[in-house]
């Protein structure tokens, strides 16, 4: 597989990743209980949105620098 | 002040702020900030309306954390921006899409009947979603003016409604002045994008400042914050179970589907690397929105008395905390949040309306007269503003009729749930190469329709008895077809009750009739073009030859290029590799020819979808594939027809471009002309300056040197009127304004009044006159006194450019059959013959004339008074002096006679 394939691969699963983890039952797991006096829950809810946002920034980051250096090739290709 | 009071100038002063920015966006040359991926992610967060500024701390108090479902489903779709919004935006940006309705017609099959209904089923769904605004901003501006001990935010519950229908009325023209100021081909409009962004960072800011009041000015800090939220009646333990599921569902389908987000995300978008950006900057933001939005209730509930309208917190909170400044800032971030969404609705709506309803009807009405490009536009602005006025209209009586008891999020939702319902045709477009334009169509009007019945009129009617009735026993006594439980599927959950029916059978709709029929080529063009619209970018390099053979590309190619054609290309490319035979071996090299050879046929697009799916990298058979081209070779026929049309056009451009060339030489000539005149003008200024300047200048002048000057003044003076004169003379003769017509006069009596004004000059010069006459009355058509003044003209030169020292001027006229001619000849040094060309231009004074005084015009002048009677003015070759002819056509009265 081609350098990048595996960035455009993350890209497609993260959503699934993260649509898996906000739904029922995981979701459902972490009702009740406390950390550090902060519910469980919302720790966990924000905690997997920011998690997730984190990720598409790396990933955001990877793909476009893959995108201009191909229309970069791709236009010195055609010139 | 009262505090009502200064919220309207706040928000007055804040719309004023909105339009010098939309202003100042729309300029040439705006700032290079408004380009950045910042400004188009803010521009994205009108997906945060008053439901979320008010709303969502309403929902939080009622149903705990389901409001994070609303910001969760769109955090989903943003993170997967790979899969799908890049490629709708890959998609627009191609076919230059207008709209949500155009994406999907366009694909489709460019079918008008799926824009429509896409346009009507948008327009349904924004009436509550835009009443939920107007209640919102009602209700805002009424807490602000309730009595102070009155923080219970009951007015939110049922709007003034003359309050709302001047906020109504308002939203109307802050809409049509913002949004409808020009008709841009691409739709975009970057001043109401650059005004919007700064709505979205005071809807922020506003809301993070309440939230810290919330958890550091009532709480002691976030701990003091988590105790209060134990002890809260904010429920934290939401069940998760079908309704977070749906929701996070609903408002992801909503994120993509709703007209005014699909007109930020992908119509407003600059470029594709935009989205890189708001991929995690828009998640962010709606995280910072959602995070502070727990803390508000908890502390709302805390801090106001007992059934206090939750929806308002956000601004009854602060008030009760007497922080005038935040609730005024919270108000600001409402108004912000309220308008910004009615704008961008509207514009959106409005494009849709007057592009997909009222356009194809009025192309089709037979009365219709849209030719001019111009009158297309102004039926364009006037049926946009029209719309919006409607739109609001509808909101407005949404407010009135319906739903007014409910909470900003329930009315939402079902905005929401309609706006859904473009879902399954959207994602059709994109992955299903076999959904065609039956399917979108059945899909659209079931969703539609069971949306209407089982959510949209129960929110309308409820409360009215009939309405009442038919939900009690269901339509005609069938128990199973009760709005409220379709098919026996008992909920409490009304919005999830619709939301399943109506995607269910939406989604059925959609693929029974997908399967009832094939595609049709063009349907099936745009299915290849919109699934694989990265196929191209794939497909570099990746062709692999060996997957085809030579006789099933000849076979493909014959069907589009014609047998002979796509036989000479084989043979002479298998005669270029050497090949003993008629095919060519297939090779890279070969199929990139092939395709460069069909996408001159076809476009470089279908080409390469067609070979693709030759070389084996394609779903579509075939089989299908000759379908196709046999399609295409059809319509080549009919195109036949548009390509003689564009004959007509392209002949109708060079003549434009005949009369544009002769304008610019026209054009070049007046420039000519103005910096001779002024040239013209300048001598003799100069020289009326200079003398002035001396006689002001010095005093010991003697008198007679004095009077020298004066003299000298005087004459420059006269000389500058009778070039003043001349250049008016020529500019009236030459335009025909204020010229009077043309009658038929006798050039004889002309002549003879010219010889009498000439009588003088004559004299002094001691010239003879011979002539000649012609002995009967002659009529041409013209003008005496302007012929008069062509032979004063020719005679006074004739006298003053006499070198002669006898000089004889002889005056000849006579009449052919059909003109009158005049010869005035000299016995001077006559003109030379390099100046003969040029006798007759302007400011072409003779160089022999020496110290004669005089513009130049008169010449021209009298060719321009000739001309304009239909005659000819000319120098008559031959040696010794000059001749000068005028030639005068007969008046026809006379040529009869």
């Amino acid at each position: 597989m081609r350098e990048g394939g595996r960035a455009r691969d993350l890209a497609l699963i993260v959503p699934v990743i993260g649509l898996f983890a906000l739904m029922p039952p995981l979701v459902g797991l972490f009702v009740g209980g406390a950390v550090a006096g902060v519910p469980l829950i919302l720790a966990y809810l924000f905690g997997v949105w920011l998690a997730l946002i984190f990720v598409a920034l790396l990933l955001a980051r990877r793909l476009k620098g893959q995108a201009e250096a191909r229309d970069e090739s791709g236009s010195t290709a055609s010139s | 002040m009262d505090i009502s009071q200064l919220a309207l100038i706040a928000a007055l002063g804040f719309a004023g702020l909105l339009f010098l920015i939309a202003f100042l966006a729309d300029r040439e040359g705006r700032p290079r900030w408004l380009a950045s991926p910042v400004v188009y992610t803010l521009s994205i967060s009108i997906y945060c309306t008053s439901w979320t500024f008010y709303g969502a701390v309403g929902s939080a108090a009622r149903n705990g954390l389901e409001y994070l479902t609303i910001y969760l489903g769109p955090t989903l779709v943003f993170i997967g921006f790979w899969a799908l919004l890049r490629k709708i935006l890959r998609i627009a940006k191609r076919d230059s899409i207008t709209s949500i309705a155009d994406f999907v017609s366009s694909r489709y099959g460019k079918s008008d009947s799926v824009a429509a209904v896409v346009t009507i089923l948008a327009l349904l769904a924004a009436a509550p979603y835009i009443a939920l605004q107007i209640k919102a901003i009602a209700a805002s501006f009424q807490v602000l003016g309730s009595a102070p001990g009155d923080l219970t935010g009951a007015a939110a519950a049922a709007p003034d409604p003359v309050v709302a229908f001047w906020i109504t009325a308002g939203l109307a023209l802050f809409t049509i002045l913002f949004g409808t100021r020009t008709v841009d081909i691409n739709e975009r409009h970057l001043g109401v994008v650059a005004a919007i962004a700064v709505e979205a960072l005071v809807k922020l800011v506003a809301l993070v400042a309440v939230g810290a009041l919330a958890v550091w000015g009532v709480a002691d800090g976030p701990s003091d914050l988590f105790e209060r939220m134990a002890d809260s009646a904010v429920p934290l333990d939401t069940p998760f179970g079908m309704r977070w599921v749906g929701l996070i569902l609903l408002s992801g389908a909503a994120i993509i589907c709703l007209p005014r987000q699909f007109q930020v995300t992908i119509v407003e978008n600059e470029r594709e690397g935009h989205l890189f950006t708001a991929a995690w900057l828009f998640p962010l933001y709606l995280l910072v929105m959602s995070l502070f939005v727990l803390p508000i209730a908890v502390i709302g509930l805390d801090v106001l008395p007992e059934g206090s309208n939750p929806d308002m917190f956000v601004l009854t909170m602060p008030i009760a905390e007497g922080r005038t400044d935040i609730a005024l800032l919270a108000f600001l971030g409402g108004f912000s949040s309220g308008t910004s969404m009615v704008i961008v609705s509207c514009i959106a709506l409005s494009t849709m309306i007057s592009n997909h309803i009222v356009m194809p009807l009025a192309l089709r009405s037979p009365g219709a007269r849209l030719q001019g490009g111009g009158d297309v536009r102004r039926f364009l602005l006037v049926s946009r503003r029209l719309s919006i006025c409607f739109i609001l209209l509808l909101g407005f009586i949404y407010l009135r009729t319906g739903a007014s008891g409910e909470g900003l999020a329930s009315i939402g939702l079902i905005a929401f749930v309609g706006a859904a319902q473009v879902l399954p045709a959207l994602l059709g477009a994109l992955y299903w190469e076999g959904a065609n334009r039956r399917g979108a169509l059945a899909g659209l009007i079931a969703g539609g329709i069971v949306w209407a019945y089982a959510l949209f009129l129960p929110n309308i009617f409820g409360g009215v008895a009939w309405w009442d009735a038919l939900a009690e026993a269901g339509p005609f006594g069938q128990a199973w077809l009760r709005p409220g439980a379709l098919f026996g599927l008992q909920t409490d959950d009304a919005l999830m009750h619709a939301l399943f029916w109506s995607l269910t059978f939406n989604c059925i709709g959609l693929v029974l009739g997908s399967l009832s029929r094939l595609p049709n080529p063009i349907e099936r063009l745009q299915a290849a073009l919109f699934v694989g619209v990265f196929r191209e970018e794939a497909g570099a390099g990746t062709l692999r030859g060996g997957a085809a053979s030579a006789d099933q590309l000849f076979d493909l190619a014959q069907r589009i290029m014609g047998a002979d054609r796509a036989y000479d290309i084989f043979r002479s490319y298998a005669r270029g590799q050497g090949a003993a035979t008629e095919f060519p071996t297939v090779d890279d090299a070969f199929i990139a020819h092939l395709e460069r050879r069909m996408a001159a046929s076809v476009g470089a697009a279908s080409a390469r979808a067609m070979i693709l799916s030759v070389t084996g990298s394609e779903t579509i058979s075939l089989d299908e594939l000759v379908r196709i081209a046999d399609e295409t070779a059809r319509l080549m026929t009919y195109t036949s027809e548009v390509t003689r049309k564009s004959d007509e056009i392209e002949r109708a451009a060079t003549q434009l471009k005949a009369a544009n060339d002769r304008l610019r030489t026209l054009d070049r000539q007046k420039d000519e002309f103005l910096s001779q005149v002024s040239h013209e003008l300048r001598t003799p200024m100069t020289s009326i300056r200079s003398f002035t300047e001396i006689l002001s200048g010095t005093h010991d002048l003697k008198p007679e040197e004095q009077e020298r000057f004066i003299g000298i003044i005087h004459a420059e003076s006269i000389r500058l009127t009778g070039l003043l004169d001349e250049i008016l003379d020529m500019s009236v003769i030459e335009s025909g304004d204020g010229e009077r017509a043309l009658e038929p006069v006798d050039p004889e009596a002309a002549l003879d009044q010219a010889l009498d004004a000439c009588l003088g000059l004559l004299r002094t010069g001691d010239v003879r006159v011979e002539t000649a006459r012609v002995d009967r009355a002659v009529l041409v058509q013209g003008n005496l006194a302007r012929l008069s003044q062509v032979f004063i003209n020719i005679l006074s030169n004739a006298v003053k450019y006499n070198t002669n020292d006898a000089p004889v001027i002889h005056v000849e006229s006579q009449v052919t059959a059909d003109d009158y001619i005049v010869v005035i000849a000299d016995n001077g040094a006559g003109i030379p013959p390099e100046e003969a060309q040029t006798v007759f231009d302007r400011f072409s004074r003779g160089r022999t004339a020496g110290t004669q005084i005089g513009a130049g015009l008169g010449l021209a002048i009298s060719h321009a008074i000739v001309t304009r009677s239909g005659g000819t003015l000319r120098l008559l070759p031959g040696s010794g002096g000059a001749r000068f002819e005028v030639r005068l056509p007969l008046s026809e009265a006379e040529s009869l006679a």
